[in-house]
C-alpha cells in the first residue's frame, strides 16, 4: 500500500489527488465527445498497446503539453512511452471544445511519489510518471469476477486521475461555484464525464475506478482529511453511475451491500450534478469542437485487453 | 480527544463567555428580544409544529413550541426569495432525520432534539480559549440542523448549482452562515454543532462513511476548519491543541475563501439585500443569565 505522500506544492490553492496505496440512461448532453475523446487518451495513458487517432487539428488552443524527463533512469520507460503515445496531446485534442481564458498546462514528471495534483499558479496539471507507474503496479493481473479487465482497470484508474485533476483546474480557471468539498467536487467532474460516453465506455470506466478506489480503501481513515476515503470515493462513482443509468449499473450496485442504502438517492445526486455542469460548465464549451470530436471513434476497449 | 465529554482534560484559558443558563431542555424563561419586534418573516415559509404520538417526545414538543424556535427561523430566514412555499415542521419522524424531498416539507425531528439534550454537557465544558454551556451545545446543534435541512430544500426549490456532496454543501452554507453574525453567535453555533458531532462519532452512533450523509468524524472537522478560516486567532487553540491537524488547517482559509465566493455567486442572488440588513441588526441567540 502506498504511503499518503503529499507532491511539494505551493501555498496557494492547490489540489491534491492523493493516493492510498490510489461512471447514460438520461440524455447525453453534447460533452459526451469530450467524454470519448477522453477515454481513449487515458486507455493510452495506461500503456495501451495501440495508439490513439491523429488529433493535430483538434489540439487545443488553451491548452500546452510538456513532457518533462525524469532524473530517475527508473521512470526512463514510463517517459518515453507516455511521450511516444502523445498522451498529452490527445487530452489536448480532447480538451479542444473548452473555451478558457488561461493556458492550461498539461505536464507529466517525476514527483517522487504517486500521485497527480493540480498547480493553479501556472494552472498546470501535473500528472507524475510514479503514478502511472504505481497504477500498473496495482492493476489485477487477470481479469476480475465482474468482467473488469486489467487494460479497464489501468485506463479507468488514469482516466478519473486526470479526470480529477482537470476538475480543480476548471473549478479554479473558471471560479465554480463550489459549496461542498473540493475534492469531492473535483471527483464529480470526472464521474460527471465519464458517464457522458454512453453505455459502454460509461460503465467500463466507472466501474475501473471504483475498484482503484477500493483497492486504496485499507488502512486507518482520516476523517479530518481533505479527501473523502478511498470507499467513500468508490461509492461516490458507483452512486453517479446508478443514478445516471440504474440499468447500466444495476449489477454493481446490488453486489455491493455497502451502498443499498443510498441508491434510492442517487438520481437525485446525478440530476443535481447534471443540473450543475449545464449551468457552470456548459457555456464554455465550443459546440462546433464538439462536433468535430464527436465524429471520431476515440474508444476501442478491444484494443486494451 | 478534548471534544469527548467523557475525557477530564479540557485546556482552560481565561475569558470565558457569558453564556445562557437556560437551556433548551429547561425551557427559556423568555424568547429572545429583537427578532419578534422587527417584525421579520418569510411569507413563503410555513412552519408546524406536530404533535409527536411518543409521549416520550412530548416535552421536547413543548419546549420547541415555547422556545419558538420555528418562528425564529422563519424570521431569520426573511431575506430568503423563494419561488413558492417551503414547509418547516417539527415533528416526530422514527429516526434522527429524514433526508429531504422535494415532495415533502423540511422536517427537524424530535428524535434528534432528544439525541441533542442526551449528548449536550450536563452543564458546561471548557473548550479552548471559552467554555461551552449546555444550553449553548443545544442551540448550536438545533440552528445547525434547520440551517442544513433549510438548505437543503433551498438547494432544491431554487436549483441552486453548486459542485461538491449536496450534504457536506448544506453543512457549509450552514456553517458559513453561522460565521456571519458576529462571534458570540459563531461560538455558540459553531462549537455546539461541534460538540455535538463529537459526541455522535466518539460514541459510535454516527453514520457509517457509505450513507447519503458523511460520518460525523468528517463533519466535525469540516466545522472546525471553516470557525479556524473565519476567525483564526480565537480558534487558534485547535490547531495548538492538535483538534484540527496541521494538514487540514493549512487549506481550511483556501476552501473557506471559496466557500465564501460560491456563495456570494449562487446564494446571495436570492436574497433580498435590504431585508437581510434587518436581519444583520437583530440579536440573534442572545445570551442572557
Amino acid at each position: 500500500m502506498h504511503d499518503l505522500a503529499r507532491a511539494p506544492c505551493p501555498r496557494e490553492r492547490i489540489c491534491r489527488h492523493d493516493r492510498v496505496g490510489t461512471a447514460c440512461k438520461s440524455t447525453p448532453l453534447p460533452t459526451l465527445v469530450l467524454a470519448l475523446a477522453c477515454c481513449s487518451f487515458f486507455v493510452t495513458a495506461g500503456l495501451a498497446q495501440i495508439a490513439g487517432q491523429p488529433t493535430a487539428n483538434l489540439r487545443s488552443n488553451n491548452v500546452s503539453v510538456d513532457y518533462l524527463e525524469p532524473k530517475d533512469p527508473k521512470l526512463q520507460a514510463i517517459y518515453e512511452r507516455v511521450k511516444g503515445h502523445k498522451v498529452l496531446e490527445e487530452y489536448s485534442g480532447f480538451l479542444s471544445p473548452l473555451r478558457l481564458p488561461v493556458t492550461l498546462r498539461l505536464k507529466t514528471l517525476q514527483c517522487d511519489t504517486d500521485n497527480a495534483f493540480y498547480e493553479s499558479t501556472y494552472w498546470a496539471v501535473h500528472m507524475c510518471y510514479e503514478l502511472f507507474e504505481g497504477t500498473v503496479k496495482r492493476a489485477p493481473k487477470t481479469t476480475m469476477p465482474d468482467g473488469t479487465t486489467r487494460g479497464e482497470f489501468i485506463a479507468g484508474d488514469i482516466a478519473s486521475t486526470l479526470l480529477h485533476e482537470t476538475g480543480h483546474a476548471l473549478n479554479d480557471i473558471l471560479n465554480l461555484p463550489v459549496l461542498g468539498r473540493e475534492e469531492d467536487a473535483a471527483d464529480q467532474m470526472s464521474a460527471f464525464i465519464m458517464l457522458q460516453f454512453g453505455k459502454d465506455v460509461a460503465r467500463m470506466a466507472i466501474k475501473a475506478t471504483y475498484h482503484s478506489w477500493m483497492s486504496l480503501s485499507g488502512g486507518p481513515k482520516s476523517f479530518w482529511d481533505v479527501h473523502s476515503t478511498g470507499i467513500q470515493r468508490a461509492q461516490n462513482y458507483l452512486c453517479l453511475g446508478y443514478g445516471a443509468d440504474p440499468d447500466t449499473f444495476r449489477d454493481l450496485a446490488m453486489r455491493n451491500a455497502l451502498i443499498k442504502d443510498r441508491l434510492p438517492r442517487c438520481a437525485h445526486e446525478y440530476r443535481q450534478l447534471r443540473s450543475t455542469f449545464v449551468q457552470t460548465v456548459l457555456p464554455y464549451l465550443d459546440k462546433d469542437l464538439m462536433a468535430k470530436v464527436q465524429a471520431r471513434r476515440w474508444l476501442r476497449p478491444e484494443e486494451y485487453e | 480527544m478534548s471534544w469527548s465529554r467523557a475525557a477530564a482534560a479540557f485546556l482552560i484559558f481565561t475569558g470565558g463567555l457569558c453564556t445562557s443558563s437556560a437551556t433548551l431542555a429547561q425551557g427559556a424563561s423568555g424568547t429572545p428580544p429583537g427578532w419578534q419586534s422587527s417584525g421579520l418573516r418569510n411569507p413563503h415559509i410555513e412552519i408546524a409544529y406536530v404533535e409527536p404520538t411518543s409521549a416520550a417526545l412530548r416535552p421536547i414538543y413543548d419546549r420547541l413550541r415555547k422556545r419558538m424556535v420555528l418562528e425564529q427561523l422563519q424570521a431569520f430566514l426573511a431575506p430568503l426569495r423563494l419561488p413558492k412555499t417551503l414547509s418547516i415542521k417539527a415533528d416526530q419522524c422514527g429516526a434522527l432525520s429524514v433526508p429531504y424531498d422535494a415532495s415533502g416539507p423540511v422536517r427537524v425531528c424530535y428524535e434528534y432534539v432528544e439525541q441533542m439534550e442526551r449528548l449536550a454537557p450536563q452543564s458546561f465544558v471548557y473548550i479552548g480559549s471559552g467554555y461551552l454551556t449546555r444550553d449553548d451545545a443545544l442551540v448550536g446543534a438545533f440552528v445547525q440542523l434547520a440551517l442544513h435541512e433549510t438548505t437543503l430544500a433551498t438547494f432544491s426549490m431554487l436549483d441552486i448549482p453548486f459542485w461538491g456532496r449536496e450534504d457536506f454543501a448544506a453543512d457549509n452554507v450552514a456553517g458559513f452562515i453561522m460565521l456571519q453574525f458576529g462571534k458570540d453567535v459563531a461560538w455558540r453555533t459553531l462549537v455546539g454543532t461541534a460538540w455535538l458531532l463529537a459526541q455522535s462519532g466518539a460514541l459510535g452512533i454516527g453514520r457509517d462513511f457509505h450513507a447519503v450523509r458523511s460520518p460525523e468524524g468528517q463533519r466535525f472537522f469540516n466545522y472546525l476548519c471553516l470557525a479556524y478560516a473565519a476567525d483564526p486567532k480565537r480558534f487558534e487553540f485547535l490547531v495548538t491543541n492538535s483538534d484540527l491537524p496541521q494538514g487540514r488547517a493549512e487549506y481550511c482559509k483556501q476552501d473557506y475563501d471559496k466557500l465564501r465566493k460560491s456563495f456570494a455567486q449562487v446564494i446571495m442572488p436570492h436574497v433580498d439585500p435590504e431585508l437581510l440588513k434587518r436581519v444583520q441588526a437583530v440579536t440573534w441567540l442572545p445570551s442572557s443569565e
